[in-house]
């Protein structure tokens, strides 16, 4: 129980849910399984390393939805990747 | 000018009806003219949370199917003259009513009315439709619970989608003694997350439950979540009402005491 607290001290339980919450909201907005992101993730990075070295370097993929319209009866996503 | 807000969740059990009843109660204490409409058609609750349910006559779907006036099936408040009830029907379901009839029965509302309170079902289905349809303004309840959040982000979706420009969070059942242990999301992880206008915060409170017991409002009584309402009230009528602080209640000695615990 000790134990527990004080692990608990850096990753709090709130704090898990912040991520856990940030994550549901992301993937549910782009329609996405997280299983797709990472997948997308991993491809991003195979077609920057084409181009450069990346061995020495760390990536963060930050993906934004922009926009959001519907046409016709299907959702048309704008994703912002950085 | 009369108002028409709907107030949503999507999740049930965070505390919408519990919200409308005291955003209702507040607004006409603060002599605004106000109706509060359950849309919750075969699960009506929000006549027993306003102590309502002995004088319930007429209903909605009464008024919607031409079997009474809608002067006939409004119940006025025990403690607010200026405060009506439209209850919802027990013994029918949500397809009893169509959106356009909402809009229809909206409509001949807002010239008696300053404030038109919709106190949407949980969920996303027809219920819901017919609650947003004549809404110009929602106010989305949420928990800072995962799950909660999660729907609360769907139902500002569906929101935008319907039209509405203003939406507005209100942060329900916030316990600030697991916020201070880390343990519950705080109101500013959940605005960081849902990314919309922040209503209010109501705290996770005894006075509450007690309140819905008796079946009378928290919003007036000298409590936290009653003072929660009270601001939350204030700021629908546009007034700018600095956030309350939840942790009033606890002294500096048992700030200090939690803050030992945390090591």
């Amino acid at each position: 129980m000790r134990g527990d607290r004080r692990r608990s001290f850096f990753t709090t339980s709130g704090r898990i849910a912040k991520a856990r919450a940030a994550s549901l909201i992301a993937t549910d907005r782009l329609s996405c399984s997280p299983e797709q992101l990472k997948q997308m993730r991993r491809e991003i990075l195979e077609v920057l390393s084409k181009y450069m070295v990346t061995d020495d370097k760390e990536f963060e993929i930050r993906m934004e939805l922009i926009h959001k319209t519907r046409q016709g009866v299907q959702d048309v996503k704008t994703v912002q990747i950085k | 000018m009369s108002e028409v807000i709907v107030i949503t969740s999507g999740k049930g059990g965070v505390g919408k009806t519990t919200s409308a009843a005291n955003i209702g109660c507040g607004l006409a204490r603060m002599n605004k003219k106000v109706v509060l409409v359950d849309t919750d058609i075969g699960l009506r609750n929000l006549d027993v949370i306003m102590g309502l349910e002995n004088r319930i006559i007429y209903n909605l779907v009464d008024v919607v199917e031409g079997n009474c006036r809608l002067k006939q099936a409004l119940i006025r408040d025990k403690h607010y003259s200026n405060l009506y009830l439209l209850p919802s029907a027990q013994t029918r379901d949500k397809s009893a009513v169509s959106p356009e009839q909402m809009i229809k029965l909206a409509d001949s509302l807002q010239p008696v009315f300053d404030y038109v309170i919709l106190d949407c079902p949980a969920g996303i289905e027809q219920g819901f439709r017919n609650a947003v349809a004549p809404a110009k303004r929602a106010i989305v309840t949420t928990t800072p619970e995962v799950s909660s959040i999660r729907d609360a982000d769907r139902i500002i979706g569906l929101l935008e989608g319907a039209g509405i420009k203003k939406i507005d969070l209100l942060v329900n059942r916030v316990r600030m003694d697991m916020v201070r242990r880390g343990e519950m999301m705080s109101v500013e992880d959940v605005v960081d997350i849902l990314a919309v206008n922040l209503l209010g915060a109501v705290p996770d409170e005894e006075s509450v439950v007690i309140a819905a017991n008796h079946g009378e409002p928290v919003v007036g009584s000298d409590t936290l979540a009653g003072q929660a309402y009270m601001n939350i009230c204030r700021r629908i009528c546009g007034e700018t009402v600095p956030l309350l602080d939840l942790q009033a209640s606890s002294s500096w000695l048992q700030k200090f005491s939690s803050f030992l615990k945390r090591k």
